[in-house]
């Protein structure tokens, strides 16, 4: 029983963070129809800054909230730049400058800092929570009560605050929008810093765990990727239930299922990803029209 | 400088296709000859590339379709062939046509259930594929060499062909089996089967009342696809005579479909610069920086999507229409 | 001076033009209804007057040139514009639509006090004032609309032919109710419709549209009573 307890709690650990990116991936989807395939190197990218900015003498808190607030600022910019021109382009063309970025962001966070794998500062107390038998890190009890933070936040965002309304008007009715005076290409900049940090968040809290390097968030991209076509892809609140869902499935599976192991464990989000795509594309939670041949 | 006007299917407008593809046919015969081994590798390389991208280009340029696991068909091919040979001692040519069957089929589970998604739906699938073939190959160690990958010996290859050294016969024996594909493919293109493709991307129901029948025309291409992604990567297997689960990752599918954008989408010709492309940029950023080769590409890759859409060769035909002007014959006869 | 006056208006989409210089001009105050068939142009007209697609000409909405500007900004001078097809917020309740059309204000009392207008106007969305705009009938929906746009207190209300898609007792009530918001509010309106003979019963000054040009305008009696034009264009 302890054994899975024990997969569970770092299920959810680690489910924490692909909840994280994949509300990143689900608040630019629903605001612009973009699926932003760049966004695990963008957190990446945010995980080296907060290293840098450590490195430079700061406090670990000082340095994370600094690496947040930037790229904010970058992820805007990147908007702006990078995606704005192509917004009304056709699907081809947008995946692939998404996937320019993603390529892009790995090579300069490569040609900046090397390929070797970096040591990021652990940013919650060691040790853990003993009940019973079980421990509970207190890393996975931070991280969790980060995303429960974040998620909050974001919820008070959407219904309490008139930016939020705006934001929710651009992803359900763009011409309405327009009509009320809202101004969409500025609602979609913020919503894309937005979710730039938001993954950077979680590319921040990922680091101590997975180890800095260039291809850290390749893998986390496919299971958030997965968590937000599951969960839905223009449900916030179904990204972060199956994110953590499928972290506590992933664990469960590599611990109980030898043929599994832990080194097919990828498996887990292909297989989730491959079977919400064909048997309830629109996911758990979700309700958009999906492009269907 | 005036604009001339050449007319399609007239004797002039032969004689200068005639003219430019024999030209172009004695470079090409005559490369291994003058540059160095290396050298000759390296387009050899290219021109496996660009049967990559040509592949890509099938599926994407013709119907319109993406896809991001073509790494994965080709790392297929290439572990086939291998295996085959490492592991059996089967003679290499033999694994070819295995490896496109075995592409081809692989193409056909993959093309039906891509039927029920599109655009970004299907990127997604083809993603997972992608990113899934490095660990699976991983997994089943026994059989692929794990993390280690599997080898051929290249004792395998004979030291001489016809007094032509390793190095030029592969060379050969890649430009003959592009010069084939590649003709296939326009083959392909021009039939009845790709006109039917190319209707149905541009409009799919107006295609249908004509009686084209979506399904069966895109699972079609899928496979036909896959299997020049895995004959591509058998090739390889025969250039490199090493395959490993980190050679075939989600880089090389952006490659290609960077190569793709590059060349310019819907372009046989655009394939083989889309190779040329994959091949040197990568080669000589490195020289620089590790990680600037990625940089460079992510950097032209967004540059071109923004600018100019048709790539390169888009360009280029641009840049020919200033001075040449190349028609159809009219239908009204005088 | 006229609260809006149009001159040349020109506009179409991609290669296609639709408008071929139209001009016309509201009063304060007034209701004006532009008539026509389908394909005549009336949404476009609607479309390029809130600069949603481009246009070439001039459109002086209290002296202000308005040809150029964005939508939002045409939006923010008290311009509101009720598309055809609702424009509401299918995802969001009735509450949040009305929250929606007031989003360029700032001032809260005012707000609030327009809102229970608006439910006095139309107690039926009073009723249902925590349901999804998607789950509510087309009449009610056209409602919702209406109030979404006056939410705004604007000084200039487009309506993008309102009968449409509307059973012929609630397309009544709906125009009736857009009289009485003339006269209650003042609300200086522009609406297009293929339905002349409602339109006509609350307008006070008329154009007609055909395939992109103004081929009559003058009082809405003038129009109404003018034999030739109902047969040759609005089909009495």
């Amino acid at each position: 029983m302890t054994k899975f307890f024990q997969l569970v709690i770092a299920g959810i650990e680690i489910g924490s963070i692909y909840a994280l990116v994949a509300l990143a991936i689900v608040i630019i989807y629903a605001s612009t129809g973009l699926k932003n395939l760049a966004q695990g190197e963008m957190a990446m990218f945010s995980a080296f800054i907060a290293y840098q900015f450590h490195a430079w003498g700061l406090g670990i808190w000082l340095a994370l909230i600094l690496a947040i607030l930037t790229t904010f600022v970058l992820g805007m910019g990147v908007q702006q730049v990078v995606l704005k021109p192509v917004q009304d382009s056709s699907l081809l063309t947008v995946v692939i400058v998404t996937l320019g970025l993603f390529l892009g962001l790995n090579s300069v966070a490569g040609f900046i800092w090397g390929y070797m794998m970096l040591a990021f500062p652990a940013i919650f107390p060691e040790g853990a929570l003993e009940i019973g038998s079980v421990d509970i890190s207190y890393a996975a009890i931070g991280v969790f009560a980060v995303l429960l933070a974040c998620a909050g936040a974001l919820f008070a965002l959407f219904q309490f605050t008139k930016i939020g309304l705006a934001m929710r008007a651009v992803a359900y009715n763009k011409e309405t929008s327009m009509l009320v005076g809202v101004q969409v290409n500025r609602v979609i900049m913020v919503g894309f810093g937005l979710a730039a940090s938001l993954g950077a968040v979680g590319g921040i809290f990922a680091a101590p765990k997975l180890f800095l390097d260039p291809f850290m968030m390749l893998t986390v991209l496919i299971y958030a990727l997965a968590s937000a076509a599951f969960g839905g892809l223009d449900s916030p609140l179904g990204a972060v239930i199956a994110g953590l869902f499928i972290g506590i499935i992933e664990n469960l599976a590599g611990g109980y299922i030898g043929f599994i192991g832990s080194d097919l464990k990828i498996v887990v989000p292909l297989v989730i990803i491959l079977g919400t795509l064909l048997f309830r594309p629109q996911g758990l939670l979700g309700r958009k029209y999906i492009p269907r041949v | 400088m005036a604009n001339t006007t050449i007319t399609r299917g007239t004797s002039q407008y032969r004689s200068i296709v005639t003219v430019g593809f024999a030209l172009l046919g004695l470079v090409v015969i005559l490369l291994p000859f003058v540059l160095s081994g290396f050298r000759t590798f390296q387009f050899t390389m290219a021109l496996l590339w660009a049967l990559g991208v040509l592949s890509l280009n099938m599926l994407t340029g013709w119907s319109g379709q993406i896809s991001l696991g073509h790494s994965a068909l080709f790392g297929l091919g290439s572990y086939t062939t291998c295996i085959l040979v490492g592991t059996y001692d089967w003679n290499p040519i033999l694994t070819i046509p295995v490896a496109a069957l075995v592409t081809f089929i692989f193409g056909i589970m993959i093309g039906i259930p891509a039927l029920r998604l599109a655009g970004l739906y299907l990127a997604l699938m083809t993603l997972a594929i992608g990113v899934a073939f490095t660990p699976v190959i991983r997994r089943f160690k026994e059989h692929t060499g794990g993390s280690m990958g599997i080898s051929i010996k290249k004792k395998v290859f004979p030291e001489e062909i016809l007094g032509l050294n390793l190095d030029q016969y592969l060379y050969f024996l890649v430009v003959i089996f592009a010069v084939v594909m590649f003709a296939l493919a326009r083959n392909l293109l021009k039939s009845r089967v790709g006109r039917a493709i190319t209707a149905m991307r541009d409009n799919e129901i107006p295609a249908q009342t004509m009686g084209i029948y979506p399904a069966r025309y895109k699972t079609l291409i899928f496979a036909t696809s896959s299997m020049f992604a895995g004959i591509a990567g058998a090739l390889y297997a025969f250039v490199i005579r090493f395959s490993a689960p980190y050679s075939f990752t989600l880089t090389l599918a952006i490659f290609f479909l960077a190569g793709l954008v590059v060349g310019g989408i819907g372009t046989l010709a655009g394939a083989v610069l889309g190779g040329l492309f994959i091949q040197f940029v990568p080669y000589y950023a490195e020289e620089i920086n590790q990680g600037l080769a990625g940089m460079v590409f992510g950097i032209i890759i967004i540059i071109i999507m923004v600018s100019a859409p048709t790539g390169v060769l888009g360009l280029i035909k641009k840049l020919r229409a200033r001075f040449v002007t190349v028609t159809d014959p009219s239908v009204v006869r005088h | 001076m006229s609260l809006l006056e149009v001159n040349n208006l020109v506009a179409g989409y991609g290669m296609v033009q639709v408008l071929n210089g139209i001009s016309l001009s509201v009063e304060d105050g007034e209701v004006a209804v532009v008539l026509g068939a389908n394909g005549a142009g009336k949404t476009t007209t609607l479309r390029a007057l809130t600069g949603m697609i481009k246009t070439s000409g001039s459109v002086l909405f209290e002296g202000e040139e308005m040809v150029g500007k964005k939508t939002d900004q045409i939006v923010r001078r008290r311009i509101a514009h009720v598309p055809q097809g609702r424009g509401t917020v299918a995802q969001m309740d009735v509450d949040e639509n009305l929250d929606l059309g007031a989003y360029i204000r700032t001032d809260k009392a005012g707000i609030a006090a327009d809102r229970q207008k608006m439910f006095e106007l139309f107690p039926r969305l009073a009723e249902r004032r925590k349901q999804s705009a998607g789950s509510l009938s087309g009449g009610e929906q056209q409602m919702l609309a209406i109030a979404r746009a006056l939410m705004m207190s604007p000084r200039l209300l487009l309506l993008d032919e309102p009968s449409l898609g509307l059973a012929p007792l609630i397309i009544r009530s709906v125009f009736d109710t857009l009289r009485q918001i003339n006269t209650e509010f003042g609300t200086t309106m522009l609406v297009v419709e293929q339905n002349a003979n409602l339109a006509l019963s609350i307008a006070k000054t008329a154009f007609v549209l055909e395939t992109g040009d103004i081929v009559a305008g003058g009082s809405a009696e003038q129009i109404a009573a003018d034999d030739t034009i109902r047969k040759a264009y609005l089909g009495i």
